[in-house]
Order: C-alpha cells, then sequence, then structure tokens
C-alpha cells in the first residue's frame, strides 16, 4: 500500500439527462485528513480501531451495512484500509453513530471539501425545516450570536429580539442568497420590526445556533422536532438546479463502473503536499479555484503516481478480504516455547490428549502465544492436582506443553462463540487475571458461613453460586427459566454450545465444594468455564442496561458517552461487576451518578449537640458552626451534605474539560474506580450521617475495587510484552480493549513513584499511602524541587520490571487521587 | 406506593439510626405478618413494581436523597431475587448465599431492608 497513491474523492459525479447529481455519502470512500479517531468495531467485540491521519473508510451503503450482525438503524458502518501494519484489521467491520460521522464531517474530519459539499447538501434540508420560524421572534439566549449586515460581522447581544424574514419579502431583497436566513432586528424601544435592515447567517450556522441553544430551549426542542437527526440518511441525490457553489471538474466516470456507488470519478490531480482549508464564501459563483482542487488530494505517496478511485475500491476490498494475521513462522516460534513435560507437571496431559484433533495442535493462531505468556508466568494462588478425585493443593502449573495451549485456545474459542455478546479478545485478559490460564486454580472463601471452603476454580474462577445456580436452573442456563431477567445471548448456530447447554441441563454440576470435581477434564471444567462465561454474558447485559438507564434518566435522547468507547466501557464495567459483584456494581453506579447529577439540590441534615443535660436539634449546613449553647457562631468550615451513601460535592466534578459528556471510556475509569475507592468497602463505609470525611490511608477505603481495572492494565500490558517476545512479532496483541499508550504510561509512573520513593522513604502502611496519594507528576521535596524527574518517569515508563510488581497497594494513589478534594479533610495537603 | 414513598421520604430527614426506627413502621412490616405463601409472594411482587416506581420518581425529583435512593436501590436488588413463578425460587440457604455473593460480603453485613425482609422471603423459600 505504501507505494500507491490515493486520490481522495469524496463526491461522485455522473452525467444523468444532461444534469449534474450528487450522489449522497453512502459507498463512497472517505479520507481521515485530520487527527486521529478511533472507531468501534461492528461486533462490539474487537479492539476499537485506531484510524489515523490518511487511513481511509469506505462508508458501507445501508443495503451493505444491513448484512452486518447486530446492525443498527443509526449507525454509520465502514471498511477501514490503514497504512500502519498495526492497524490493518481485514474482515472486520467498523461504525460509529451517524450523528457523530456527521458531526465529524461537520468538524472537517475529512477534509474542508468535504465538510462544505455536507453542508450545501443539508442547506434545502434546514431551509425547510427553519421555515417554521419565518416571521416568528426569536430572542438571543446565549452571549451573543454573530450575524452579518452589509458584508460586515456584528455581534448581537444577548437579550434582543430578530424576527425571521417571511419567505413573502424574500423577492424584495437584493442579491437574495438561498443558503442564507434573514433576520430583522426588533427596535428594543418600540417592540417593532426595524424596517428595511435585513442581517444574514449561513443557513448551517443558524442550525447550529439553534442546536446550541442560542434561542433558547424552546427553539431547540421545536427545531428537532421537525429536522432530521441524520443527515446522511436523508440526504438525497439533489438536481443540477440547485445552486452547487463548488468548482470541481465534471469528468466522465469511467467505463463500465459509471453506476456503481462505490465508483469515484477519475480524476487526475497533482499531488499536494497537504489538504488546503478553504470555505466557500460566494456559494452562486461556480467558479474553479486552487484550493479547491486541492482538498480533493490526498497526502502524496513519494511515487507520486495517481490512480483512479476505483481502483482504490478494488485494493480497499482486496485488503478487506484478506485472512487474519497468522504468521507463517507461528508455528515454528510455539514450538520453541512450549514446555516438555516432566512427570510432575504432566498431570492433564493423558486427559487432554484424546480431546484435540491433529488439526488443534496445528493451529498456529497468535492467541496462542497469550495462553503461553500467561502460564509461563509464576503464580501466586494455588492449583489442584487431583489424584482419584482427592485434591492434593500445590503450586505446580500444568506442563505449559502444546496439547495444554491448544485445548485451552480451543475451548475459550469455542465456549466464548457460544454467547453472542462475548468476544474471546475480551476474555483474555480477565483469564490471565483470574488464573493466568491454569484450569486447575481455585482459593477458599475468606468470609461467611462457608468460610475456609471452596469459593471459586477453574479459568474464570466459577463461584459456588453460579453451581447451585445451574441445578436450579436459573435462567443463564435456559430461556426458559426465570422471565424477569435477560434472554441469554447463545449462538444456536454451534453444536459445541448446544450439547454442553444439553449437558449442564441434564447433569449440573455437583454441588459439593470440590475442586476436584469442578476441575476435572473435560466434564467439570467445561461447566465450570460455561457456567462462568454465561454469568459473564448476563452482566454484560446488565451493565448495558444500568448504561442505557442512566443516560435515559440523566441525558435522554442524547449521548452521555462517547458511542465509540461504548464497548470499551462495557467491557471494563463488566469485569469490575465480576470482581465487586453485581449488588455493589450496581449501587456504586447508581449514586455515582446520582450524586452527580443530584448532589447539588441537598438539604442540609440536622444534628443534636448537647447543651449541658439536654441536646439541642441544630442545621448543620457545613457553612456554619454552632457553639454549645446552639447559638450560631461566625466561623465558616467547608462541608457538604452530610449523608451516609454518596457524597454530594462530587456534582462539581461534572462538566469540567475532562468531565463532561459525551464521557469518554478514560475519564469514566478513573473517575469512577476512584468513586468505588472513597466510598469504601461495602458493609464497612458507614459514614454515618454526618458525612465524615477520610485519609486516602483509611483502611476501609476499597482499595481493591478502585484499582482493579488499573491492575489489570498491568497484567495485559505484561501479558502482551511476553506474548510479542515469544512470538518475536510486535502485532500480536492479547485481548480488548487496548490499553491506552497514555493510561499505561501513567500505571506504570504510579508504580515507580509508590515502589521507588513512598515505599523505600515511608515505614508505615499509613505513611506510604498518604505519599501515594500524592501526584508524581507535581509531588514536591521540601526544597519545593519536583520530586520525580523527567528522566526517572521515563525510566518507570520503560521499566517492564514495574508491571510484575503492579498490585492494589501500589496503585492506591492512582484509585484515591481524582476524587480526593470530595473526600479529603485537607485535600491541599495531597497536591 | 404511597406509604413507601412516605417512609422513605421520612428517611433523608433522619440520620442512620433513626431510619432503623422509621423502617419497623414501613409497608414490609404489614407484609410481615403475613403467613400465607401466595400472599407473601403477591405482596414482595406488588412491593417490586411500586419500588421501580418509586426509584424512578427520585431521579426526576429536584432533589438529593441519598439515604432513601440506596435504600430503594438495596430493595430493588433484593426483589430480584424473587421470581414471578414461585416454583422457581431456591432453597433459603441457597438463596442467602446468593444474596451475601452479590455483595462479596458475609450475610450479617448486607445492607438494610436486607434482615428486615428476609423473614418474608423465607416463607416462600422454606421447602
Amino acid at each position: 500500500m505504501g507505494f500507491r497513491i490515493y486520490i481522495i474523492f469524496l463526491i461522485i459525479f455522473s452525467s444523468v439527462s444532461g444534469s449534474a447529481q450528487i450522489n449522497n455519502f453512502q459507498g463512497l470512500t472517505f479520507t481521515n485528513t485530520s487527527d486521529p479517531f478511533n472507531l468501534a468495531p461492528s461486533n462490539y467485540m474487537s479492539p476499537t480501531l485506531q484510524v489515523n491521519k490518511g487511513d481511509k473508510l469506505i462508508f458501507l451503503t445501508n443495503k451493505e451495512a444491513k448484512k452486518i450482525p447486530g446492525y443498527k438503524e443509526g449507525d454509520a458502518y465502514f471498511k477501514v484500509s490503514s497504512s500502519s501494519p498495526s492497524n490493518k484489521r481485514p474482515g472486520e467491520y467498523f461504525k460509529t453513530t451517524k450523528g457523530q460521522f456527521e458531526s465529524q464531517i461537520y468538524q472537517g474530519q475529512y477534509s474542508n471539501f468535504v465538510k462544505e459539499k455536507f453542508l450545501i447538501q443539508r442547506i434545502p434540508h434546514i431551509k425547510k425545516a427553519t421555515k417554521r420560524f419565518e416571521g416568528k421572534n426569536l430572542k438571543i439566549s446565549s452571549s451573543h450570536i454573530v450575524l452579518n449586515y452589509q458584508g460586515f460581522d456584528l455581534k448581537i447581544k444577548k437579550g434582543e429580539k430578530l424576527q425571521v424574514v417571511d419567505s413573502s419579502k424574500f423577492k424584495n431583497i437584493r442579491d437574495y442568497d438561498p443558503n442564507k436566513i434573514y433576520f430583522q432586528r426588533i427596535d428594543k424601544e418600540t417592540g417593532k420590526v426595524r424596517q428595511g435592515d435585513y442581517y444574514t447567517i449561513p443557513a448551517v450556522d443558524f442550525e447550529k445556533s439553534i442546536k446550541d441553544g442560542a434561542y433558547g430551549n424552546w427553539a431547540r426542542i421545536e427545531y428537532e422536532k421537525i429536522s432530521p437527526i441524520n443527515y446522511l440518511d436523508k440526504v438525497k441525490p439533489v438536481e443540477a438546479s440547485v445552486p452547487i457553489p463548488m468548482a470541481i471538474p465534471r469528468t466522465k466516470p469511467s467505463g463500465s463502473v459509471a453506476n456503481k456507488p462505490t465508483v469515484a470519478p477519475t480524476v487526475t490531480v497533482t499531488p499536494s503536499s497537504k489538504p488546503v482549508t478553504n470555505t466557500v464564501k460566494k456559494p452562486k459563483i461556480p467558479a474553479r479555484t486552487e484550493n479547491q482542487e486541492a482538498a480533493y488530494r490526498s497526502i502524496p505517496t513519494p511515487k507520486g503516481s495517481v490512480e483512479t478511485a476505483a481502483e482504490l475500491t478494488k485494493f480497499l476490498e482486496e485488503e478487506f478480504n484478506k485472512p487474519m494475521i497468522e504468521c507463517p513462522d507461528f508455528d515454528k516460534k510455539l514450538k520453541d516455547n512450549y514446555e516438555q513435560c516432566n512427570p510432575g507437571n504432566d498431570y492433564a496431559q493423558s486427559s487432554i490428549k484424546k480431546l484435540l484433533n491433529p488439526e488443534d495442535l496445528k493451529s498456529s493462531a497468535a492467541g496462542k502465544f497469550c495462553i503461553l505468556a500467561g502460564l509461563k508466568k509464576e503464580i501466586s494462588f494455588k492449583v489442584a492436582l487431583c489424584r482419584d478425585s482427592n485434591l492434593i493443593s500445590t503450586r505446580t502449573q500444568v506442563c505449559a506443553s502444546n496439547e495444554y495451549v491448544s485445548f485451552v485456545h480451543k475451548e475459550l474459542t469455542q465456549m466464548s462463540d457460544c454467547f453472542t455478546n462475548i468476544h474471546y479478545n475480551e476474555m483474555l485478559p480477565l483469564m490471565n487475571s483470574e488464573s493466568q490460564f491454569n484450569y486447575n486454580a481455585y482459593n477458599l472463601n475468606s468470609w461467611g458461613e462457608f468460610k475456609g471452603q471452596l469459593n471459586a476454580s477453574g479459568l474464570l474462577q466459577t463461584t459456588q453460586v453460579l453451581v447451585t445456580d445451574a441445578n436450579n436452573n436459573k435462567a443463564y442456563i435456559t430461556d426458559n427459566g426465570d422471565k424477569d431477567l435477560f434472554a441469554m445471548k447463545y449462538n444456536d448456530k454451534s453444536n459445541y454450545c448446544k450439547s454442553i447447554i444439553e449437558e449442564v441441563k441434564k447433569t449440573p454440576p455437583s454441588t459439593k465444594r470440590s475442586a476436584c470435581d469442578r476441575t476435572g477434564i473435560p466434564d467439570g471444567f467445561r461447566k465450570s468455564l460455561y457456567l462462568a462465561m454465561a454469568n459473564y454474558s448476563f452482566y454484560k447485559q446488565t451493565v448495558e442496561s444500568e448504561l442505557e438507564a442512566t443516560a435515559k434518566a440523566y441525558f435522554p435522547g442524547k449521548e452521555l458517552f462517547k458511542p465509540e468507547d461504548k464497548e470499551k466501557l462495557l467491557v471494563d464495567l463488566t469485569r469490575l461487576m465480576h470482581s465487586r459483584g453485581i449488588g455493589v456494581f450496581k449501587l456504586r453506579m447508581r449514586s455515582f451518578f446520582y450524586d452527580l447529577f443530584h448532589g447539588k439540590k441537598g438539604q442540609y441534615n440536622r444534628t443534636k449537640i448537647e447543651v449541658g443535660k439536654r441536646k439541642v436539634e441544630v442545621k448543620k449546613d457545613g457553612k456554619t458552626q454552632y457553639d454549645e449553647n446552639g447559638k450560631t457562631i461566625t466561623k465558616v468550615i467547608p462541608g457538604t451534605t452530610s449523608v451516609r451513601h454518596g457524597n454530594a460535592s462530587i456534582y462539581k466534578l461534572w462538566g469540567r474539560p475532562g468531565f463532561k459528556a459525551p464521557l469518554t471510556h478514560e475519564a469514566f475509569i478513573s473517575n469512577f474506580s476512584s468513586y468505588i475507592f472513597w466510598e469504601g468497602k461495602y458493609g464497612k463505609n458507614k459514614r454515618g450521617s454526618q458525612g465524615r470525611k477520610f485519609e486516602p490511608s483509611d483502611s476501609n477505603r476499597d482499595s481493591e475495587g478502585g484499582t482493579y481495572l488499573h491492575k489489570m492494565a498491568c497484567d495485559q500490558k505484561l501479558l502482551n510484552e511476553n506474548a510479542k517476545k515469544l512470538s518475536k512479532n510486535q502485532n500480536v496483541e492479547c485481548g480488548y480493549p487496548k490499553i491506552s499508550p497514555d493510561r499505561m504510561e501513567h500505571t506504570q509512573v504510579e508504580a515507580g513513584w509508590y515502589l521507588n520513593v513512598c515505599k523505600a522513604t515511608n515505614r508505615s502502611v499509613s505513611s506510604r499511602r498518604t505519599c501515594s496519594a500524592k501526584d508524581p507528576y507535581k509531588a514536591t521535596d521540601s526544597a519545593d524541587k519536583r520530586r520525580l524527574t523527567d528522566v526517572s518517569i521515563k525510566q518507570y515508563t520503560n521499566d517492564e520490571g514495574l508491571l510484575r510488581q503492579c498490585d492494589h497497594e501500589s496503585l492506591h494513589g492512582m484509585a484515591s487521587r481524582p476524587l480526593i478534594e470530595f473526600y479529603a479533610p485537607n485535600p491541599g495537603k495531597y497536591q | 406506593m404511597i406509604k413507601i414513598m412516605s417512609i422513605l421520604t421520612l428517611l433523608c430527614f433522619s440520620n442512620y439510626s433513626m431510619a432503623k426506627n422509621v423502617i419497623k413502621e414501613l409497608d414490609i412490616e404489614k407484609l410481615l405478618k403475613l403467613t400465607n405463601k401466595s400472599e407473601v409472594h403477591q405482596a414482595l411482587l406488588k412491593l417490586k413494581k411500586d419500588n421501580l416506581s418509586f426509584n424512578k420518581s427520585l431521579l426526576s425529583e429536584n432533589s438529593y436523597k441519598p439515604d432513601v435512593y440506596t435504600y430503594s436501590n438495596v430493595l430493588e436488588l433484593l426483589l430480584e431475587k424473587i421470581p414471578s413463578n414461585l416454583n422457581q425460587i431456591p432453597t433459603c440457604s441457597e438463596l442467602k448465599e446468593s444474596m451475601a455473593s452479590d455483595y462479596k460480603v458475609p450475610w450479617t453485613e448486607l445492607d438494610e431492608p436486607t434482615h428486615k425482609i428476609w423473614p418474608a422471603f423465607e416463607i416462600l423459600c422454606k421447602k
């Protein structure tokens, strides 16, 4: 692809009965001419794709997109060709919402030329939609709007009234421009229209100002009632009689491809070094300018040749249909790394061999390197070695042989395929964190009446509750179960899935708390894996439903989360639910948003103070302090509404630059993890009605919940690095979502800061935590010098050893910091 | 529904120890007096429905009642354990373990109204 040159073409021109026709945008190829952005995979399971500058996207036609499983009407689907080898994803479709795509176009993501082209197609629709405002008065409710008056831009300030000019008056306007909206000003004194003076605004800007609420909510709501939400669907071929303010050289389409919608025109252009921005100033004059032509051009390649867009499309299609990456040398690399078993660790070999075909052993899928990488890391938990169903607790891991790795890979792939909302890739990091791919991992209950007895076991640590539920034929075993719960998202086409479901129904796993029963190959192992994945699938639906309900409650009709980040959020939050339990997750999630959106509506509590022998009830408003007689004293103390659950002052977080709608995955995960941390261990979060504040070192904070995803990021990075080393291939990627480089850097610096500074210079857990709560990028020493130099930061970022030492304690500060200003009694001391 | 709302509303103006006293007056108390399995089941299903509406109404209110909201959420999660079809209810020990597992804490540490409402659950789950 590097030697090829592509034309940025966007609009197809063809001659139909002698008139030019502008097709809509479907089926066309777009080139990203601006900053990188992300696209979600269409199946919501593969990793998000980063679309870099110069990458090409084919915007699929509705007809084509409808064939994609899980197609949603409001989404725009793409095939993407990336110039970066690590971003090549043949065979995958990507999507975003049509609104988001439209907004990208509007913001010039695909060059200003495309933007203009798009806007111009919209004008007739905007004009139609805004017709209902004609003759009506609009009062400016934003700080100002800019209107053009006789060639000059004028700021019209808040409070002024404007009347939208009625179409009956257009004939009276000299040089009337149909692409603009005309206003007359209302005289403040008389309340009447100032005759003769016309003020204009481009129709698209008028639309934007309405949507931005410049004329108040009434106008916005009215407009949304009548305006199409997605122009991408509404923009239809426009007849040439509509003024087309562009000077694009119309050429005849080449040969047989002339009428195919995905084919671009044959346009010969001279490559330019960069796309040129230009705006349409005089829409009626179809003069060809150098700038407009330049906007057609792609970023040139060194060779400098030009190809037709038809070839481009063909190339993209070929690339799209390539098989998934499987390097020819993977086979040898795998063989080099499989372990030779010995009598101490070959305990699973004979059972596994019976379950494999020769093809399973020969497959050299990249995922096998991930499993190998997990197995090669030393374990910190116990594994069950069973002799005649008798448990021998050991730390001797199963032999990482070709047979074992192939077995786990095959079972994971097949089992993930049983659920339509789960993908193998998203399970890898969770499985790595839970068991490092040891089928016989187990742990004992540390609480409750079953303390000391088996709690969970297997690749995903299946719990006793799941086994109990399997015996009760609960909903995630069969859709004929409890109708109050979600219908399971089964893949009913797979024989493997059908048989495992039947097997679980027919002979549910034994309710006996036995690690050997649960991990026996194949029966116990398979049933446990099925239950854990079914539960995960159920959790994922629960999270999705919670997110939807939250968005609906607080942001009806609008995006609360960035559309392309939704799947990443879903996966991470499902993992959190897996870690903290469905109950804790739901309570925290709901109260987080409740605090954000209701916190400022709080009423201050009352409290009782002792006055002599009696108690006097006084208002505790956090601002006024009372003396012992219940009389007000003037001292103003900081405080918030005193409550037992939630933190009223978090509402101040909303709308800050890093935290406003639509929320990004990174911002939400960081702040919500912190919320989980501060709200404390469930059952021990009794803050009392007085709403005490806490130090970050407080032992009842939920440090495990608050750091869970951060720790998993370390584990995933380490898994990735090791898999890359084993395969000697930088394209091997273990797990979804991919951790952003920025987050990874922060996580590693955090671990380095804790281990090399806080732990090294403080003795007590409390003082180490106090230290780690300070921002490592800003913390200073007694001489007011930055404690961490840029060199240290860089060193930590590159130190793989830190990834091995990432634990809940070393990431404690990372969990506490985002919300420390709302919870710590003296947040200043941590800056 | 109105009773639940009034009681829950009261909760927001009281501290937690006061709230516990108020809970005693809640409809749950009346529900606990029922002994017939079918009546208890129906009453719990009704409470489930009412609580969902109440929970929704809290979100549309121009107020901040975090204790009440949490209480309603805990109640919602508890009542999700009650299936529409009574035959599908698990045994009491399984139900208890499942409720504790939702929060990954011992049974004794679960939030109210878990323990308060448990006797009603017990009527249904006793085989």
